[in-house]
């Protein structure tokens, strides 16, 4: 019988493959002799050699990944500024309730976030704060979850000779408030909160604002609107706008206002992107009480204190993405974490089953006590992805309800714990409260004599993350 | 010159710049300049040479991460699996916004905030084919988490290529038995 032509093709196949598999066996042969030896090429591509070291067990493989484990930009200076009516600090101008946070970045990256205090109130209210050192890099997102912001607005600058051309531009325009509304005036805004958005800063035109909102639209990355955004809110939240939860959109609803980012981080692909809407929800005390125990173990966390804020990231069309709880405490926090952590061997506690409930908390394996004393706190911070992810969703639900918050914050931690990401950064911090027109950076432009003047300065150590299912490492900050 | 003597008399330099200058609050730039000699030790926990577009630099045998920002940066970098305690990374930057000064002064100007480092040095350094080089060194006990009783020594080359890109290699270590930061910037080398 003759073969067939398949046939003859396999036959033919079979002779090919024989050839080709002694050839790549020469190749590897040669190179892992070459590898073996200790002789290879300094100049052999990477993919091959890290090929061949795969073939003979040695790195285990050097395929790209797309994400850095514990590499990232580092906050380390944080800089909030409050004043009254008659001072100019740095750009924020006389007759407007303003408050400046200057954050800069280990890769030399400033962002300037202009809160508008609105009220009387609330402007007392920040600089009280500024004066117990409360407030900090977290006083945005905390009178945001309050209700205690009328507006405000991000911009990020990539360096800091583009951070203080702003500056300078905006002072010589007249002051923040005062050409505020021309810089975001001509921001493309998405369409389920693209209306009135601008109106409800509260903030005026200006005749020298115009030549600015060109140059500086490329910098405005989010704003944030609170009263007269609650029609909005309901609407995105409860499904009208998109299809959020029911349950969780009727627990979103009751937020008092809303941040709409204009531009993502570039260096957090997985976080906030342009559309996308952040609610700020100040959680309930035993939700705080939940996740100082979480953090710090139960006896620790009696000598721990801070306070927690959430916040739910909406993409455009109302899906839950991202859970973001924040929590920073000082001088007693510090105290809670110097103490010996319980289930550490010769602590005489028996250890836990794990997240948690584990004696000793999710810090445990951190040694803070060496370093955290009088004017010292931690800044933490955790990201639990909602997406396709019901439990998460549910559970973030019954945290926002205050009869069931604190076992959902016990719940979410868990979940966190193993497939959330975790940050934690010590800081050292100084508040200063001037007045008179003593104090650096102001400049008196008609001081009376109830003039104030609130900064607090936070210096931010490097810290650790904890990514999904890893443990915790230092974070090496990307400059 | 062998590349181990190249090392010996860099390491040398930073070691006398660091403890004349201590931590240099501003970091302008020293008056030294140190050579990096591009070529790789043998052997030891650098068993790799990665090779990337315009440079090629020795590494552990670890899996990089990459990550590309729309603006054309490339940020390169290796991290020790499961403690992160050593890390290398390589920024790529074809359109640089900053100048060799204002970088290496913010690279300086971070590690003592991030770090809080006890003595720290700039020096220029001389890199063969580069238009200019600064090489900022810190060291000492960084003070805070689990080795912060264990020595540390960091080292930033920061490069400006004749085309006006900008390449930084930060070497970043925490704890002893980590590849000697120095190492790895001493080959580091320029490629076409």
């Amino acid at each position: 019988m003759r073969p067939s032509i398949l046939g003859r093709g396999r036959d033919s196949e079979r002779g090919q493959s024989t050839v080709e598999w002694v050839g790549a066996l020469l190749v590897v042969t040669v190179l892992v002799a070459l590898v073996v030896a200790g002789g290879f090429p300094t100049q052999l591509e990477h993919g091959i050699e890290c090929t061949v070291k795969k073939i003979i067990g040695q790195g285990g493989g050097c395929t790209a990944v797309a994400t850095a484990p514990n590499v990232m930009p580092c906050p380390t200076s944080a800089t909030t500024r409050t004043a009254s009516d008659e001072f100019q600090v740095l750009f924020l101008d006389a007759g407007h309730k303003n408050t400046l946070i200057e954050t800069i970045y280990s890769d030399g990256r400033v962002d300037y976030t202009l809160v508008d205090d609105g009220t009387l109130e609330a402007q007392e209210k920040f600089q009280a704060e500024l004066k117990v050192g409360g407030f900090g890099f977290n006083a945005e997102a905390s009178a945001a979850a309050g209700g205690e912001l009328t507006g405000s607005y991000t911009f990020s600058f990539p360096n800091a000779s583009a951070a203080a051309a702003f500056a300078k531009a905006v002072q010589s325009g007249g002051g923040w408030g005062v050409i505020a509304h021309d810089i975001a005036g001509g921001i493309p805004i998405a369409a389920p909160v693209a209306s009135g958005l601008l109106n409800l800063v509260g903030i005026h035109g200006a005749p020298n604002g115009g030549s600015l909102a060109d140059q500086y639209h490329q910098y405005l990355t989010s704003g944030f609107v609170a009263a007269g955004a609650v029609g909005q809110l309901k609407g995105l939240a409860s499904g009208d706008l998109g299809p959020a939860s029911v349950e969780l959109g009727a627990e979103l609803s009751a937020a008092a206002g809303f941040r709409e980012v204009y531009a993502g981080d570039p260096s957090e692909p997985d976080g906030p992107q342009k559309g996308d809407v952040q609610i700020y929800v100040k959680l309930d005390g035993s939700a705080d009480g939940s996740l100082m125990q979480a953090l710090f173990g139960p006896k620790a966390a009696a000598a721990a204190k801070g306070n927690a804020d959430a916040v739910i990231t909406l993409d455009s069309s109302g899906h839950p993405k991202e859970l973001e709880i924040s929590a920073s405490g000082n001088a007693g926090a510090s105290g809670g974490l110097g103490v010996k952590q319980e289930g550490e061997p010769g602590s005489g506690a028996s250890e836990g089953s794990g997240g948690s409930s584990e004696a000793g908390g999710l810090l445990k394996s951190l040694d803070l006590s060496s370093t955290l004393g009088a004017g010292q706190g931690y800044q933490y911070t955790a990201t639990l992805d909602l997406k396709d992810d019901p439990q998460a969703v549910h559970d973030l639900t019954s945290l926002l309800n205050p009869d069931s918050a604190g076992p959902a914050m016990t719940g979410l931690i868990d979940q966190i714990n193993t497939e959330g990401k975790q940050r934690l950064q010590p800081y050292q911090q100084s508040t200063s409260q001037t007045g008179g027109g003593a104090a650096l950076e102001v400049s008196d432009v008609g001081a009376g004599a109830n003039v104030s003047v609130g900064t607090q300065s936070q210096h931010l150590f490097a810290g650790w993350v904890q990514n999904p299912g890893g443990s915790w490492e230092p974070v090496i900050c990307e400059k | 010159m062998s590349a181990r003597t190249h090392l010996r008399r860099l390491a040398g330099m930073l070691g006398i710049a660091a403890s004349l200058g201590g931590v240099l609050a501003g970091c302008g730039g020293g008056s030294s300049t140190v050579t990096v000699s591009g070529q790789a030790s043998r052997g030891g926990a650098l068993s790799a040479t990665y090779r990337g577009p315009h440079y090629a630099l020795a590494v552990p045998a670890w899996r990089p991460f990459v990550t590309r920002s729309s603006t054309g940066r490339v940020n390169t970098g290796w991290s020790t699996p499961g403690t992160g305690n050593f890390a290398i990374l390589v920024t790529d930057d074809p359109h640089p916004q900053v100048s060799l000064d204002s970088a290496a002064n913010t690279s300086a100007q971070s590690s003592r905030k991030a770090y809080q480092v006890s003595k720290q040095s700039v020096v220029s350094a001389h890199v063969a084919g580069a238009r200019a080089a600064k090489l900022i060194t810190d060291s000492g006990p960084h003070g805070v988490g689990p080795y912060h009783a264990s020595a540390q020594n960091d080292a930033n080359l920061i490069v400006t290529t004749p085309s006006g890109a900008m390449i930084n290699v930060l070497v970043v270590s925490h704890g002893a038995g980590n590849p000697d930061p120095m190492s790895v910037i001493d080959s580091f080398r320029l490629v076409g």
